[in-house]
């Protein structure tokens, strides 16, 4: 009914971009037109208007169309293949490959730069694409995996990049201008080598429109009228991440748009996947068209330099953040959690693993290194032993444990084994909020800026359990609001950066997490902190036991469910609040704790809870101690460490488990 | 406590959803309510109607009560150590074992903080034993069977010692013999244990056999509500499926069975 | 104790105007660590070495001259110190600017911090790194050397102007590329606009910069004015050449058209009067060989 109303919607928004586009167009162009159409210039004299014009102004603008028309286009498809209203070409790892790959050859292999920024970008989306379905492949690519796999994938890729980033800080602005997706040309090859290849994949396109199309019945459906669904869906994949790794490798991370214009077009009343990729392509050109334009017309007022990838990623997550609600009953139902395991406790390999995290606590308390470099066991002085490394550790392993008790509550409570401060956005708030505050007040304090962590994060909660109490917990639902938020805080942290301000690495310094300097006044309260949420969520066991089962057995069990889900959430808010001045909000340990505990075959909920605290907090000092020692004298940041040693354990869970289900 | 003061009263209840009614104005009252069973169409409002009673849903209009006392006014753990729910699918349980579903059924009787007593554990123990799971209850809910799972989640609303269940679809996923086995297991928990039950079914033959009355429910109303061996007519079975049954009585069974007659046709 | 009341009087003695009571300083600071290359450098060139400096394995490729002293310890990058290996240095006094503020609560528990402006955006040319060799100079109980090297480098300075003026140079856009399609172009009250008008260079960027002047922009925005000379500071990405030689509108600026395209060696752009000169130097003699 309501769609037989908006029948010709995506039609009114098309013109209306249309009549915007040109507008904004008419206001950018006609002065260098009018110079050009009057003067006819002797051939071979400088004309620099009638240049600019032909050489920047307008192969920008049609790559911005045609960038904008593959992306539609490429999130579309995977939309519809994913059987998933927020899947895009972020979500399965094009962008986080492409970027680690530009990082990695700028700080280590300069030279392969010639061959091509492009060229190198293509490698990396490539290679962290291939490592997504290579995780998933023993599920039949199923959609929800995908999305996992792909989340780990940039997780990891994600910290390497910003941990070069940070030790190259000085080389690697354009990294951060290549992450904001900037469109400015100077010339029109890069707009004629990307058309003709997007024409190249235009044509297996077409044909998969049809077998694609059958999908809509669903997969089981689809089957059974003679599709091979899963080599379709490969093939299918295959060039939809081939669309966007190009248009990636030519101008940068646009982000958000290969999610936004399939929404707009879908909202807008495309129903069937032919006319959702036909607006789509539309929508998507058109939105990208727009913003490019209004960047270039903003640019010439300010000295700020705005690259339109981000810019598109700042108006357009908070957009899909408002639409999500709406995206719920125009789509189909969602698709079921990963398969059920039954876990076998393994005895002998709890008490080995935890005498090694305790040798790792030892450790990283009791070796490092010396001024000159050298390795120490035991020689240190006490001095440095008692003044810097006791309460570095304690802090750390207190804000693990924290971390790994909010990422527990947070994974029962939504029932969704991948739930963590970091995935649901939470620490995405803090990012936003610090970010914000740093900008507009300058330098903080850490107290300050705890503080203010603290209040974003709450506020991402709130917001999440809002969106909770409407799509009852929905696990697909909460995850892709935390990527659409983590989104917002990358595209923001990326206009920053790119801006080359030094403000800019202080964010990313507090981001990347750092122990170092913690007093034991810092290591008390952490500890504190940790003892108090502790106690809360084994306090709140029975509900972490019951919540599991859903709101009906729940609610038919007595459980007050607002007011349990309250408590719960406002354990894990200060778990992960109280974590972050130590770690960053970039620490994925409250998602590996669990999995490790779990993995051992630990399933009770206030076991799991001790578990995960105790493997939180003991490979968080040993994340520390790397961090310490592995680049001597340089000191990495403990947070994005953690995240590096505990993404791969994550990759290998997901492969495991498809094992074994 | 009497009989009718356990009873379940529903006055002009109702439940509406933009643009449907799916519930029309239902005024009803069960005195004794034993083994009910509801049956229906698909779409015919019998799940609407078991979520209203269970408070999972509310109704749009209306008053329910419950033992002298509207639905509203019950607290949540009030509520569930009298009435007892079991939605149509159960929720996969992967990390539970038998035993430990079981004892969720406490959870209304000692709430998020207070202890899990001997008494607790004796009331778990005794549930095993009456739903005849005490064999798997060391065995993970998700490895059951369809029939053992059924009766490991009757084992959990046993030990939550409710005097009502209501059951959605029990044994819709069931073979005959374990269909069976679940149904006889409600007769026996209400004749030896005083446990009422509200079932919605869709085995008319079954239902007959078993239950001690029967609501019909058609396009959101009740049109009958009677003793099986009323509703085991073919008039009125037309009238409830839409579709010609017959009736036969076997000398020296249970009971009539209904059939669809001239399929061929 | 003794180190608490020390640092209060040497607080005071820092806040207090220009040179003059340094004498009254107490014996030289000789352990000083640094987190600030700007500081660092302008200590080098009072003769003051400081025993550790942040990121100092990268001092050879981005601030190059004055050449970090043998010995200096490296700790680590500027938002990661090592502060096992600080403490264990023992230096005497710390020194910060703005960017590391944040540290400074933990700094100061190794040893006394303060902290010292290295940039501030000013009209009069070169005032900020003056200013901040000489406050570091009292501070550090050489003042004589401040007021000898600045002399120095005045006379340097103006004599670079008389060549200058000699050369009657086009105006120079100075940039950095990023990439093969970015550019940081320098203007607004930066170091480097600073050193051009101090030593009578116009810039011919006119469009706006931010706070630290400089802005970022894609290559098409350099299409200015005709008669410009266009100089780059090294390092420049190894993919900017190829690409921009593919460039029509790269081509066909007049300042490539004409060869007028210098590069410089790598300068640091958040220096002091180190920095400055060494700018200053190197622009001269790119000019000098662009007009022989």
């Amino acid at each position: 009914m309501r769609l037989a109303v908006r029948a010709s919607f995506p039609l009114q928004l098309t013109l209306g971009l249309l009549i915007l586009s040109v507008g904004a167009a008419a206001a950018l162009l006609h002065a260098p037109l009018a110079h050009v159409l009057g003067h006819r210039a002797a051939p071979g004299a400088y004309d620099l208007t009638r240049m600019v014009l032909l050489y920047a102004t307008l192969p920008r603008l049609a790559v911005a169309v045609l960038c904008g028309a593959a992306l539609g286009a490429s999130g579309t498809i995977l939309q519809q293949v994913l059987n998933n209203p927020l899947a895009s070409p972020t979500t399965v790892g094009v962008d986080a490959g492409a970027r680690l790959a530009l990082a990695l050859a700028t700080v280590w292999a300069p030279d392969l730069l010639q061959w091509g920024r492009d060229l190198i970008a293509l490698c990396g989306s490539a290679a962290s694409t291939a490592l997504v379905f290579l995780l998933v492949r023993r599920r039949g690519f199923a959609p929800l995996s995908i999305v996992l796999a792909g989340l780990v994938v940039s997780l990891f890729c994600g910290a390497l990049s910003a941990l070069l980033a940070l030790t190259e800080a000085r080389q690697l602005t354009s990294l951060f201008i290549w992450g904001s997706g900037s469109l400015s040309q100077q010339s029109w090859s890069p707009f004629l080598s990307l058309a003709a290849r997007l024409l190249l994949l235009a044509v297996p396109l077409l044909l998969l429109r049809r077998p694609l199309a059958l999908l809509d019945a669903g997969e089981d459906s689809a089957r059974s009228l003679g599709l091979p669904a899963a080599r379709v869906r490969l093939a299918a994949i295959a060039i939809a991440v081939a669309i966007s790794a190009l248009v990636v490798s030519t101008v940068g991370v646009i982000g958000f748009l290969g999610l936004v214009a399939p929404s707009l077009a879908r909202l807008a009343g495309a129903r069937r996947f032919g006319a959702q990729l036909a607006w789509s392509t539309i929508i998507g050109s058109g939105v990208l068209l727009l913003t490019d334009l209004a960047v270039q017309l903003l640019a010439g007022a300010s000295a700020q330099f705005l690259p339109t990838g981000a810019v598109t990623a700042v108006i357009g997550s908070p957009l899909l953040l408002i639409l999500l609600p709406r995206l719920q009953s125009a789509t189909r139902p969602p698709i079921s959690s990963t398969g059920a395991t039954v876990p076998v406790l393994r005895r002998g390999w709890v008490a080995a693993v935890t005498a090694a995290l305790l040798l790792l606590v030892a450790l990283s308390v009791f070796a490092g290194r010396g001024a000159m470099g050298h390795w120490t066991l035991l020689t240190e002085s006490w001095s440095t032993i008692v003044t810097w490394r006791l309460p570095r550790v304690l802090a750390t392993a207190a804000s693990g444990a924290l971390l790994a008790t909010a990422g527990v509550v947070l994974q029962r409570l939504t029932h969704n084994e991948l739930a963590s401060p970091e995935v649901l956005g939470v620490s995405a708030g803090s990012i936003l909020a610090v970010a914000l505050a740093l900008f507009a007040f300058g330098a903080l304090g850490a107290v300050p800026e705890a503080l203010v962590a603290t209040l974003g994060s709450l506020v991402v909660l709130l917001i999440i359990l809002a969106l909770g109490v409407r799509a009852s917990f929905a696990p697909e639902r909460l995850l892709l609001a935390g990527i659409a938020l983590s989104a917002l805080a990358d595209a923001i942290v990326g206009v920053v950066s790119a801006s080359g301000d030094p403000r800019a690495f202080q964010l990313l310094a507090w981001m990347a997490g750092s122990a170092a300097g913690a007093t034991y006044g810092d290591a008390l309260l952490a500890a504190a902190a940790a003892v108090v949420v502790l106690g809360a969520a084994l306090l709140a066991v029975r509900w972490l036991r019951i919540l599991p089962l859903g709101a009906p057995v729940s609610t038919a069990l007595g459980v007050r469910l607002a007011r349990a889900r309250l408590a719960l959430l406002l354990i894990a808010a200060v778990g992960s609040a109280a974590a972050t001045p130590m770690l960053g909000p970039l620490t994925i340990i409250g998602l590996v704790a669990p999995h490790f505990v779990t993995a051992l075959g630990v399933r009770q909920p206030a076991a799991l809870l001790l578990g995960a605290a105790g493997a939180g907090a003991g490979i968080m000092a040993g994340a520390d101690w790397l961090a310490r020692t592995l680049v001597f004298p340089m000191q990495l940041p403990t947070g994005l460490l953690a995240a590096m040693v505990g993404a791969p354990f994550l990759m290998v869970l997901l492969n495991r488990r498809d094992e074994r289900s | 406590m009497s009989a009718a003061a356990a009873g379940i009263r529903l006055v002009e209840v109702r439940f509406d959803v933009p643009g449907a009614t799916l519930l029309h104005p239902l005024t009803l009252e069960l005195d004794s309510i034993g083994v009910t069973g509801i049956i229906g169409q698909n779409g015919s409002g019998k799940s609407t109607l078991l979520k209203i009673l269970a408070r999972h849903q509310a109704a749009t209009g209306g008053e329910v009560s419950y033992a002298g006392r509207a639905l509203k006014d019950w607290s949540a753990r009030e509520f569930a150590r009298a009435v007892g729910y079991l939605p149509q699918r159960t929720p996969p349980a992967a990390q539970l074992k038998v035993r430990e579903l079981a004892a969720l059924g406490r959870y209304p009787w000692h709430g998020a903080l207070g202890r899990f007593r001997p008494s607790d554990h004796d009331k778990v123990a005794a549930a095993l034993a009456l739903t005849g799971t005490a064999a798997q209850a060391d065995r993970f809910v998700d490895t059951l069977s369809d029939g053992e799972r059924q009766r490991a989640w009757l084992a959990m609303l046993v030990a939550q010692e409710a005097r009502l269940l209501l059951l959605d679809e029990p044994i819709a996923a069931l073979d005959i013999a374990h269909q069976v086995e679940v149904l006889r297991l409600l007769r026996q928990l209400n004749e030896r244990h005083g446990i009422a039950s509200i079932v919605v079914i869709h085995e008319i033959n079954l239902a007959a056999r078993f239950c001690d009355r029967i609501i019909a429910l058609k396009e959101g109303r009740m049109i009958a509500h009677a003793a099986p061996s009323e509703i085991m007519a073919p008039e009125r079975l037309l009238q409830i499926y839409d579709i010609p049954m017959a009736v036969v009585s076997e000398p020296g069974s249970d009971g009539p069975l209904a059939y669809v007659c001239n399929l061929s046709s | 104790m003794t180190a608490f009341s020390r640092r209060s009087v040497l607080l005071l003695l820092g806040s207090a105007p220009a040179a003059g009571r340094c004498a009254l300083a107490a014996p030289p600071t000789r352990r000083v660590a640094v987190l600030d290359w700007a500081i660092a450098e302008t200590m080098i060139a009072l003769g003051h070495d400081p025993i550790a400096v942040v990121a100092a394995m990268d001092w050879s490729r981005f601030v190059i001259e004055p050449a970090l002293p043998p010995g200096v310890a490296d700790i680590g990058l500027e938002q990661q110190i090592n502060y096992e290996l600080l403490a264990e240095l023992r230096p005497e006094l710390i020194l910060t600017s703005p960017f590391s503020q944040e540290l400074e609560p933990v700094l100061r528990r190794i040893a006394p911090t303060e902290r010292f402006s290295v940039f501030e955006p000013t009209r009069v040319p070169l005032e900020c790194p003056r200013a901040l060799m000489r406050t570091l100079a009292a501070r550090l109980g050489c003042a004589p050397q401040a007021d000898e090297f600045l002399r120095r480098a005045d006379a340097l300075l103006e004599s670079y102007r008389g060549r200058i003026a000699s050369l009657r140079p086009r105006p120079v856009l100075v940039i950095s590329f990023l990439d093969a399609r970015h550019a940081r172009v320098y203007g607004g009250n930066g170091l480097f606009q600073n050193v051009l008008d101090r030593i009578g260079v116009v810039n011919a960027w006119t469009g706006a910069t931010n706070y630290w002047g400089f802005a970022t922009v894609g290559i098409e925005s350099l299409a200015t004015a005709a008669d410009v000379r266009l100089v780059v500071i090294d390092p420049v990405p190894v993919d900017a050449r190829p690409t921009l030689a593919q460039s029509p509108l790269w081509l066909s600026l007049p300042f490539v058209r004409a060869g007028q395209v210098s590069v410089l060696p790598p300068v640091l752009m958040f220096g002091a009067m180190p920095a400055a000169l060494r700018f200053a130097r190197v622009l001269l003699a790119a000019l000098e060989q662009g007009s022989a």
